[in-house]
């Protein structure tokens, strides 16, 4: 057993997506998720029906339904939609177990078929980015009560609901207030979610507004973009971070680590850090009324 | 000025929101908190947690078996990870009136990584936390992104250790006002209830 550390490597540009959407029951998810751009919907739900927007869409019986998928299958759609995440874990145990009943007790897996459990779902997950597809994972809203407090959360069973919390780039839930639906990325302390797009609160248009047919495509669209924007800060900070690790161990003087502050505030808490280390190692502190670093004995006289 | 860590800033919003585990558990009272804030009596879940984290800090790039720190040993899984040079790096911040410190296990340009021993994954306990939030506000950083380790005890001091699970969290437009609300919260409890001392004790456990 070998647990091998590497350095950090260099960001990557967002090309794909995998986005939660969970919501309480008949509040139009699938119809939601419809609205992304050219979708496909895995129905392992038998729900699709309802959705007001139906477009095209394969009904999941058996897991073997979709582990054969292939690029050419998918060649005509941009999104995947699996509806609803829970359910095709279910299905996916059901097949672990099956495949090998030593990995269940009970109908629910042991801990190696949960491991197994984690590894099909992220290649399944990861199968379909790699096929160049946006994947929408759709799951029930399940309400937990503490007291007078309701904390809204995904209705997945046990270990599972944590697989789609890790592959989750962004997570939104659907509400309803005074008959105007909004789909709310931002976690609260009574909800959870993920919002790297940093989108506020959106109004989902209504099915009969023409805007509501690309809405979900739009979304994924903005997350994507700010998303890139982040990564270009991402790359920008790595670069100054270590210029400063390089740059820090040469400077041994008062003088030299004062000529660093501005570009250290510049570069953020974690440059400041750095070169307050050094100053520290050098033996100055801060002089808070020159607003400067001076050597330590001189300061105290 | 106060000065209180972000993790009792998190002992205190759990204790405000918490919830029992199982059926007929006490419910802490504020003497338990106080306690818990200004006393430092690590569990011994708490103490492996420490050392994992020591060898984590020191772990030089290659191939790992193990790693012994603090008289405890961790078996290694067959794993990968990547892990940034800057590594146990402090910040402080001030939110209305209370100066606010914590201390993250690495920094990569605008990501924050912090490591997470724990006896069973629970993804909503860390998400459901407000350290993140605070971490993400104190570095000015985007993402924060746990790697959480299910460890196990073999025997006195010798833990196993699963492969890293990876768990993000992104910085959102409400987050900076959610810690000033906590962080105010915080401070209008602990001039209430910690000891007379503010930057002794809310500085403490």
């Amino acid at each position: 057993m070998t647990l091998k550390i590497t350095r950090a490597s260099d960001p990557i540009t967002v090309e794909r997506l995998n986005t939660v959407i969970y919501g309480p029951p008949g509040l139009g998810k699938s119809s939601l998720a419809f609205t992304a751009d050219t979708p496909l919907l895995l129905d392992f739900d038998n729900g699709s029906h309802r959705a007001a927007n139906r477009k095209d869409t394969v009904r999941v019986e058996n897991w073997s339904d979709v582990a054969g998928i292939t690029p050419e299958d998918l060649a005509p759609f941009k999104t995947v939609i699996v509806d609803t995440a829970g359910r095709a874990l279910d299905i996916l145990t059901a097949d672990i177990i099956r495949i090998n009943p030593k990995h269940g007790r009970g109908g629910a897996l042991t801990l190696q078929g949960y491991g197994e459990l984690k590894s099909r779902f992220t290649s399944f997950l990861k199968l379909l980015n790699s096929f160049g597809k946006d994947v929408v994972l759709i799951a029930h809203m399940d309400e937990q009560r503490n007291g007078d407090d309701i904390i809204e959360r995904l209705d997945v069973q046990g270990g599972s609901k944590g697989e789609i919390y890790k592959a989750a780039d962004a997570m939104g839930r659907l509400v309803i207030a005074n008959g105007q639906r909004r789909l709310l990325f931002s976690p609260t302390d009574a909800a959870f979610g993920k919002n790297p797009g940093q989108l506020p609160p959106l109004d989902v248009p209504n099915f009969t507004e023409p805007e509501f047919n690309t809405f979900f495509g739009s979304v994924i669209d903005r997350i994507k973009a700010r998303l890139n924007e982040l990564t270009e800060d991402q790359r920008k900070a790595m670069a100054e971070q270590q210029w400063f690790r390089d740059t820090l161990p040469k400077v041994s003087d008062a003088d030299g680590i004062n000529g660093l502050v501005g570009r250290a505030k510049e570069g953020g808490t974690v440059c400041k850090s750095l070169l307050h280390k050094r100053a520290e190692e050098i033996g100055l502190s801060f002089d808070k009324s020159k607003g400067e670093y001076v050597e330590r004995q001189k300061e105290a006289a | 000025m106060p000065l209180a860590r972000v993790s009792n800033i998190e002992a205190y919003r759990q204790w405000v929101n918490w919830q029992p585990l199982f059926e007929g558990q006490e419910e802490p009272s504020v003497d338990d908190l106080v306690r818990f804030i200004t006393i430092d009596e690590p569990s011994e879940a708490m103490l492996a947690g420490t050392a994992f984290h020591k060898a984590m800090e020191l772990a030089q790039d290659g191939n790992h078996d193990s790693f012994e720190a603090n008289g405890y040993r961790f078996i290694l899984p067959d794993a990968a990870i990547s892990l940034p040079a800057v590594r146990e790096m402090r910040a402080y911040g001030n939110y209305r009136g209370l100066d606010v410190t914590g201390q993250v296990d690495a920094v990569e340009g605008k990501i924050v990584i912090d490591h997470k021993t724990t006896g069973k994954f629970d993804p909503e306990r860390y998400l459901k936390g407000c350290q993140w939030k605070f971490y993400l506000d104190l570095f000015g950083a985007n993402e924060f992104r746990w790697n959480i380790f299910v460890v196990k005890e073999l025997e006195p001091k010798v833990y196993s250790v699963s492969a890293p699970q990876t768990l993000t969290a992104h910085r959102y437009p409400e987050m900076h006002d959610y810690c000033e609300k906590l962080a105010a919260e915080y401070l209008a409890f602990a001039r209430v209830h910690l000891p007379a001392d503010p930057t002794d004790f809310l500085l403490a456990g």
